[in-house]
């Protein structure tokens, strides 16, 4: 019952798709208000059905329906409540369906939002939107089902076959309740954690989010209204789908470094890479964009990028799913690679032929001249170059070069964290350099005279702390230049909110508070932007921290033995023990402690859970011990990998030591913060009295004129 | 107003020069445990430090962009045991590499051993990064181009118009930081 | 064109106004496009390609055994020969060992060749494998996996069986672990005695 209302529902949620590309494109043609109106009801129908879909599968996964195939394989009658709730995304399938209903979601949002304002461009941005929908419907129903269920077909007297259906098949009977549940697998211990829940749906959302502005643009190249229309249009959704996608990565990173258990956070692996080339592309966007809100310049880049966004999101998601590349996140083998290659590479291709087309046509024209090297255009011009240059590079060294290599080299190669680590860090410090530098230049020329003395604050600041980080003992030259120009970029931005409170205190005799509240809210862009950039100065430290002065350590002791970690560090094996849980697992517990200098700081209890799998063997889980400060994490893994000793008389310890890493944690929050300043929507205003405000142009103090 | 060109272009030139620069030092070596057991002959005192140092470089040759040092397949605990043995035995690191690798493929390694494919790894973020700089250059010099070609003709070839933009150092810091603050509003 | 003082000022529009069409720029853009997109296509087709199957060439390879011995495959026309691909580190590996030894004992003189093949393995560990379960037919190391490769193997054990055309016979491309029953099967038929099936 669940499995056919599913697939009903969904059946009908493409048809609502394919109408609405019709009814959209047939009424902008003749111009017909209505018909575009019926195919902006049909693409915005489209989500309370797949809401139903979605939640008869989630129905299906909490009543424990085993006869659905997809039930049977991500939880069993062991699995607790919360994550059978989160099994809906837990495997391809159920992720599958339910990233068309977050593609539904954000579509319908952002037809109801925009209809007003930007009509002209609704009938190809609803074809587009639902035409990328429609794509993922056809895998939700043709290629990859989550509603499939298995049957017991008569085969002959006394033999029944087992089939794979969605629908029930003739004669067909549904297998024995406890025999399915009996063959149900559960679900895989590392995915019980809080990172894991939640970074699929973050990552998610920001792939999807990025869909809207990708639609406006290309419904901008096909009906030719190629003003600033369709980014203005998008600004939010771009914040949001970036802010989402940031978030998605962190979380990734946080699930990593808490349960995987080799005390680091990004492994460089193709499909971490797959979702970061988005997020690089999206971030030069992100900025490229306001110097054509600005200036009216760089149309045909923006184009090039957004489209870059959006078929590296598609990308992403293809190399995920399909196996291009082998690597520790692979799903199983599936059916799934060619169709998503071909809407990969045909709406690659065809966006970028648009884009030219328009281009060749002299539509995408600049409005402003260029009028200075050292201006605000040229610092953003720049920051894309380093974040193509970096999305190229990464692109390269997981997917192009090992597979050109495989294709045309015959011969294998990994490049792993040794190859990303030489080739980033230059690209990544001439990033934060310009972060620095960027914030200070105006829009159109700025003399050296004026960037010069806006830098000389930070400038000072930066060499004090430049100072200080040798004086206490870091002469790592990689390490300091990296802290210098992450700081210097950190500085900037505090003292550029810092002269913006301070011109307000005494231009107006509001106190600093009232300033400093003020210059957010009038500005919420830019100063959002200011915290933004805080974010990842803040993320910066902790990653060059951890990354440079790692310690790690291995041993296995007696009880009662001392391991010296470092000049600083001991850790004392104190106890063992062997419990059981409450489900069933067992859980190998020892007690180990952190002496620092001689005192004893804490007690930690890094353990093995061992759960007893559906064929009783046991799945091994290791969960570190950590104390977290901010200065570092200390990190205790127990046995091993795997060939370690774990007992009472002897244990083997890995221990590592990881400075600063806490701020990248904390640099995520206050990335977060800022984004929603940024995108924080400014009171609307009548459009009279809009108006009146825009008409004169010394009536700048009123910030409200800027959107 | 050439000034500035050659500032910016000298700030491209600082910029590329510290690419060199954080590409060749390597990291700092986290202080390990000083046995690193070169010289002796008995596997059980290698460290296991020792072991995940040549590992950490490696890859699992089955599991896929797995490092060698934290893999938990079978394999993998016999290869860092095959590792320990040849420490013991006195075989450097490189040579332990080597070993791998002639055996098993480049795939092994994080950076692949064989001269030509490091070349062919590494060439194409160079190329890339050049192609986007050459690219960025360029542009600059189209609208450079365009913007003098304009502005002569509007005003005659003696005049420079971008003076006009120089800020006025006589004003005061703050008023001109403000000035500029809220003309940014205004656009 | 705008005119000031009679000079004629162009506009940017004027700069660039493309008479339509591709410039070289737009070109090579679009190859590069399609070039990159061909790459990665070829790519998901090399990963989905499948092993050998019955009816097709065995893919020829030469190894040195670790007796020593040069071991062509082409050159083995005539027999039927068994290409078993094992590591030392695998477990159903170690259930099958027996079976292929018993096979290699009962049909050794009546051409049938047993060839095993390791795969990712270290040389002293497959020697150990070897030596306890006694096995007497050649084995050979595969360094750098190029004939894996060859053979597209996804996992071991994997077991092929040749016949003495060079061509995979009729149910002889086992990608699992396969039992002494199965492989006789397919050997007595090939050996034109008439079996149980």
């Amino acid at each position: 019952m669940l499995a056919e209302i599913g697939f009903a529902s969904t059946s009908l949620s493409l048809i609502a798709a394919l109408y609405a590309i019709g009814a959209a494109l047939i009424g902008g043609r003749i111009h017909s208000d209505r018909l575009i109106l019926s195919a902006r009801n049909a693409a915005i129908a489209t989500f309370p059905l797949l809401l139903i879909a979605c939640g008869m599968l989630l129905i299906a996964l909490i009543t424990e329906q085993y006869q659905i195939n997809y039930v049977r394989n991500t939880t069993d009658p062991s699995t607790p409540m919360f994550y059978r709730v989160t099994a809906l995304w837990g495997a391809q399938r159920g992720s599958l369906l339910f990233w068309s209903l977050t593609m539904s979601i954000f579509t319908a949002a952002a037809l109801l939002i925009s209809w007003k304002n930007d009509r002209r461009l609704m009938p190809y941005v609803i074809a587009y939107m639902m035409a990328a929908l429609a794509f993922f419907l056809y895998l939700n129903l043709f290629v990859e089902n989550p509603f499939e269920r298995v049957w017991l077909q008569p085969n002959g007297p006394n033999d029944n076959a087992v089939v794979d259906s969605v629908l029930i098949p003739p004669n067909a009977s549904a297998p024995a309740a406890d025999l399915l549940a009996a063959d149900a697998s559960g679900l895989n211990p590392l995915l019980r954690h809080f990172g894991m829940i939640i970074h699929p749906p973050m990552l998610y959302l920001g792939f999807v989010g990025f869909l809207i502005p990708f639609a406006f643009a290309m419904a901008a190249l096909a009906s030719g209204d190629l003003s600033t229309n369709w980014i203005k249009a998008t600004r939010r959704w771009t914040l949001v789908a970036w802010l989402f996608l940031s978030l998605g990565l962190i979380l990734g990173g946080r699930w990593a470094y808490d349960v995987l258990g080799w005390g680091g956070y990004w492994g460089w692996d193709p499909v971490e890479n797959a979702a970061f080339l988005p997020w690089l592309v999206g971030t030069a966007y992100l900025h490229s964009v306001l110097i054509q809100e600005k200036r009216g310049m760089l149309k045909v880049w923006n184009m090039f990028l957004i489209v870059g966004t959006f078929s590296a999101v598609i990308f992403g998601t293809f190399a995920t799913r399909s196996g291009l590349i082998e690597s520790v996140h692979s799903f199983a083998e599936s059916e799934i690679g060619t169709p998503m290659f071909l809407f990969w590479g045909s709406i690659t291709f065809v966006s970028v032929a648009m884009v030219v087309w328009r281009w060749r046509q002299g539509l995408l024209q600049d409005e402003h001249h260029f009028t200075g090297w050292l201006s605000r255009e040229s610092m953003f011009v720049l920051n894309n170059v380093i974040f193509v240059a970096l999305t190229l590079a990464i692109f390269w060294g997981s997917f192009g070069a090992p597979i050109l290599s495989e294709l045309y080299l015959e011969e294998d190669i990994t490049l792993g964290v040794d190859y990303f680590m030489r080739v980033t860090p230059p690209l990544f410090l001439v990033m934060y350099i310009l972060m620095g530098v960027a914030p200070i230049t105006a829009w159109g020329a700025t003399s050296i005279n004026r960037m010069g003395r806006s830098l000389l604050v930070p400038l000072a600041a930066t060499i004090l702390t430049v100072i200080a980080i040798v004086a206490t003992g870091t002469t790592t030259p990689v390490a300091v230049v990296g802290y210098a120009a992450v700081a210097m970029a950190g500085y900037v931005a505090l003292f550029e909110i810092y002269r913006g409170t301070a011109a307000r205190v005494r231009a107006r005799n509001e106190n600093p508070l009232q300033a400093l509240v003020a210059l957010f809210t009038r500005n919420r862009r830019r100063y959002g932007g200011y915290i933004v950039h805080l974010g990842i100065v803040v993320i910066g430290l902790g990653v060059i921290g951890s990354t440079v002065f790692q310690v790690e350590r291995q041993e296995t002791v007696d009880v009662g033995d001392v391991i010296q970690v470092n000049d600083e560090y001991q850790l004392r094996y104190d106890n063992f023990v062997v419990q059981q849980a409450t489900d069933g697992r067992f859980i190998d517990r020892a007690y180990v402690t952190i002496i620092r200098n001689g005192e004893e700081i804490r007690q930690l209890e890094p353990r093995i859970d061992r759960f007893v799998q559906s064929d009783n063997t046991l799945m091994p889980m290791t969960i570190a011990g950590a104390h977290s400060t901010i200065e570092n994490d200390f990190y205790v893994l127990l046995g091993g990998a795997g060939d370690g000793e774990v007992g009472y008389n002897r244990a083997t310890f890995t221990i590592y030591i990881n400075p600063l890493v806490n701020l990248v944690w904390w640099g995520g929050l206050i990335l977060i913060l800022g984004t929603f300043i940024s995108a924080w929507p400014n009171e609307t205003r009548s459009a009279t009295a809009r108006a009146r405000t825009t008409a004169t142009p010394k009536m700048g103090k009123r910030a409200g004129a800027m959107t | 107003m050439k000034m500035r060109r050659y500032l910016f272009i000298g700030l491209i030139v600082l910029l590329l020069g510290l690419v060199p620069l954080s590409a060749q030092q390597e990291p700092a070596d986290p202080p390990t445990n000083p046995e690193t057991a070169a010289s002796t002959t008995d596997s059980a005192a290698v460290s296991d430090d020792a072991v995940n140092e040549v590992a950490s470089r490696m890859y699992c040759p089955i599991c896929e962009m797995e490092p060698l040092h934290t893999c938990r397949a079978q394999t993998c605990i016999d290869w860092r045991q095959v590792i320990r043995e040849q420490l013991a035995a006195g075989q450097t690191e490189d040579e332990i590499i080597t070993y791998f690798v002639n055996n098993y493929g480049d795939r092994v390694v994080g950076i692949p051993a064989d001269d030509g494919l490091r070349l062919f790894s590494f060439a194409g973020p160079l190329v890339m990064s050049i192609v986007a700089l050459v690219f960025a250059f360029f542009t600059f010099q189209s609208w450079q181009r365009r913007n003098e070609l304009v502005v002569q003709s509007a005003t005659g070839p003696t005049e420079d118009v971008h003076d006009n933009k120089t800020s006025n150092t006589t004003n005061d810091a703050d008023t001109d930081y403000r000035n500029r603050l809220e003309s940014d509003l205004l656009h | 064109m705008t005119k000031i003082d009679g000079i004629d000022i162009p506009n940017s529009e004027d700069q660039t106004k493309n008479r339509g069409g591709l410039d070289l720029g737009s070109i090579v853009l679009l190859i590069g496009i399609l070039a990159v997109i061909g790459v990665v296509g070829l790519q998901l087709v090399r990963q989905n390609e499948s092993q050998p199957v019955a009816g097709s060439n065995a893919p020829n390879f030469t190894v040195t055994t670790f007796d020593g011995q040069e071991f062509t495959l082409a050159e083995q026309e005539g027999n039927i020969v068994i290409v078993n691909f094992w590591g030392s580190w695998c477990a159903p590996c170690r259930d099958e060992a027996p079976a292929l030894q018993a096979i290699h004992e009962q049909y050794q003189d009546q051409g049938v060749i047993m060839f095993g093949i390791t795969h990712i393995d270290e040389e002293a560990a497959s020697l150990e494998f070897m030596e306890e379960f006694g096995i007497t037919y050649p084995n050979a190391p595969d360094p750098r996996s190029v004939i894996s490769d060859r053979y597209n193997i996804k996992g071991v054990p994997e077991t092929f069986v040749v016949g003495r055309d060079g061509e995979i016979v009729e149910g002889g491309a086992f990608l699992m672990p396969v039992s002494e029953e199965q492989l006789v099967e397919v050997i007595e038929r090939e050996l034109g005695i008439e079996g149980a099936s």
